[in-house]
């Protein structure tokens, strides 16, 4: 509909023939009226949406915090350096846990746990989902079938238990956790590329690509894909997020990332005995926050992505 | 419709298959001999052997997933490695709980969420919707653990209001209301991270049907406003509510995981932090399976609920 809407717009403003002048005369008319690139325009919009601009801000501090982590935190986040489950002070901002490490330097450095998880599982499973999902959909037939049945397997299992199950049998860390997230959360990232395709698949000019002789890889690859990119960028953004919750909770149940190392979710493991639930808060609330806001930014970044891209729905 | 129905469960078949050889792989990929745990130190070699044999464990592997599926099929799941009782014995003892938590939850969060998706597409951009839309972003986002764990500081360590966990009061007589206040606090957790997702829905969907040129008609016939809400846009904008159930399901499943461990729910989820910390791999390889039986299931019970419900979709297709 919003593209409709586009076509109507620019039929009043240059002309009716537009829809004639599409192939021939095109270049004629960007000079008249310079465009702006597709991402000049997304980043126009984007910037309209305060709260995504401020998450935007808010997330590049977070990956800030987790390149800059060895410069500002003021401790090892592995070693004891201070006395064992002592409060906020003023050489310990945050207090000390059972064994006496620096609560803030262990959340400082949570965060680079949760972007490599999140980022890492992500850039995995949209590797994969991509390339299943253009086979897919541009082969159709039997290649189609087989991947749809994969798929379907793997959406059979419930998500969070069969990670949990696969990462506890092979030996939780980082990697592991990272690895089993991207090689089990393709299929939704995979239907989605090829309903995206099945729809570009009957368009005009991917039948003159077949018509002139591009080997069906380069059709695949130079001129479906960078199509569905924007809907694929959207999803990998809530993806993140979903990813770095995962890894939260893998870790909180002690089958991901293993103490000493730090991660944002294995310093609230100790949290379910009351004690420490009731009397140390200050071990278990600031990661529990840093979790939520990092979650929550990427969320809004990739609502607002959504909109900037689908263009103003409002 | 009865053809339909017929094909959407022979193409469940080989997916079931699929699943119990997935679930049979990963069990045995696993470092360490599942017969480790029947075996002594102090056993001789031919004893070891025997308990081998005993296990089924010296036969190849495909013919020990032909005994395993053949067994699977008549009920008998094995012996838990943990305290040696029939695995079909422990996962029914544990299914009732999980299923009176996921149901109670989900009632409780569609019950919730689809007034807040009609009143926030009725009200599209206005406070009410941008405050609805906002608590979506804040529930998705919200640690189940974090969450669960600051509802017991606050409601059950701070106020002393209801308990921190467990199911009912050991050595009390079993009551309606004891067990609901063991369950407020886990059906809070479990409720908001499916609510989310179900009042986004239901506000597209009834923006959708509100774009719709019969509504256009029916508003110009002279219809009133009530009317055409109650029988032109709820009906039909509550029809893909079925398919968001559906996508609810497996995640019902892995979220019942952490909110039973947290608040020591005796159901499957806690059972598989158990088993997975004493390497009960028969009551982990049943777990997996029955679940992805279970989701398998309800995705077949939507498709059909769907195309029953809906009069547009083709059966033959």
């Amino acid at each position: 509909m919003e593209a409709n809407k586009f076509v109507l717009v620019h039929q009043n403003s240059i002309g009716a023939s537009f829809g004639l002048n599409a192939l021939s005369g095109k270049k004629e008319k960007e000079k008249e009226e310079v465009p702006e690139s597709w991402g000049k325009i997304t980043w126009r919009r984007f910037c309209k949406n305060k709260v995504a601009v401020w998450s935007l801000v808010l997330f590049g501090a977070i990956i800030l915090m987790a390149v800059l982590a060895p410069l500002i935190s003021p401790f090892d986040p592995a070693q004891t350096t201070g006395a064992f489950d002592e409060g906020p002070s003023a050489a310990h901002l945050l207090g000390t846990d059972d064994v006496g490490r620096d609560v803030l330097s262990r959340l400082i450095y949570g965060s680079q746990v949760s972007l490599i998880v999140g980022i890492g599982s992500v850039v995995i499973y949209a590797a994969i989902g991509i390339t299943l999902g253009l086979l897919s959909g541009y082969f159709g037939g039997m290649v189609d079938s087989l991947i749809m049945r994969i798929t379907e397997v793997f959406m059979a299992y419930p998500q969070f238990m069969i990670i949990l199950v696969i990462v506890s049998l092979i030996g939780p860390n980082m990697m592991t956790v990272m690895l089993v997230m991207g090689f089990m959360g393709w299929p939704p990232i995979c239907r989605l590329v090829r309903g995206e395709v099945l729809s570009i698949k009957t368009q005009d000019y991917i039948s003159a690509a077949i018509v002139t002789g591009y080997s069906p890889f380069t059709i695949v690859f130079k001129h479906i894909l960078p199509n569905v990119l924007s809907p694929i960028l959207v999803n990998c953004t809530f993806g993140i997020a979903n990813a770095i919750l995962t890894e939260a909770s893998l870790s909180f149940l002690g089958m991901g990332v293993q103490p000493p190392a730090a991660s944002w979710g294995n310093m609230l493991t100790s949290a379910q005995s009351i004690m420490v639930l009731s009397a140390e808060p200050w071990r278990w609330i600031p990661p529990g926050i840093a979790i939520l806001i990092a979650v929550l930014t990427i969320n809004f970044l990739g609502d607002g992505l959504n909109e900037a891209i689908d263009g103003d729905s409002k | 419709m009865g053809k339909y129905i017929l094909k959407r469960v022979l193409i469940s078949i080989p997916v079931l298959f699929l699943i119990s050889i997935g679930a049979f792989i990963l069990v045995h990929l696993t470092p360490g001999d599942p017969a480790d745990m029947y075996i002594s130190p102090d056993m001789t070699a031919a004893q070891v052997e025997m308990t081998r044999a005993a296990l089924g464990l010296d036969k190849p592997l495909f013919i020990q997933y032909v005994d395993w599926i053949a067994n699977f099929l008549t009920g008998n799941m094995g012996f838990s490695f943990a305290d040696r009782q029939p695995v079909l014995d422990i996962i029914s003892q544990r299914l009732g709980p999980t299923l009176i938590l996921m149901s109670i939850s989900l009632i409780v969060a569609y019950a919730t969420a689809i007034p807040l998706g009609i009143i926030a597409a009725l009200h599209k951009n206005s406070k009410l919707d941008r405050a609805i839309i906002g608590w979506t972003f804040f529930n998705v986002s919200f640690p189940p653990f974090f969450l669960g764990l600051a509802l017991i500081y606050i409601f059950a360590v701070e106020l002393d209001l209801l308990p921190t966990g467990g199911m009912e009061v050991l050595g009390m007589e079993n009551d309606g209301i004891d067990l609901a206040e063991h369950l407020v606090l886990p059906v809070i957790v479990m409720a908001s991270q499916f609510s989310a997702n179900m009042i986004r829905y239901v506000r597209a969907s009834v923006l959708e049907v509100l774009g719709q040129n019969y509504i256009r008609t029916a508003l110009a016939k002279g219809l009133k406003w009530r009317q055409i809400l109650r029988f032109h846009v709820l009906r039909n904008s509550l029809i893909p509510i079925v398919t968001v159930i559906g996508t609810d399901l497996p995640k019902v499943i892995g979220g019942a995981v952490i909110t039973e461990q947290i608040f020591q729910w005796p159901g499957i989820g806690s059972l598989t932090v158990a088993a997975i910390n004493s390497r009960d791999y028969p009551v982990l390889m049943a777990i997996v399976i029955l679940s992805a039986i279970a989701v398998l299931i309800a995705n077949l019970t939507v498709d059909i609920a769907y195309a029953a419900i809906d009069p547009r979709i083709k059966y033959s297709k």
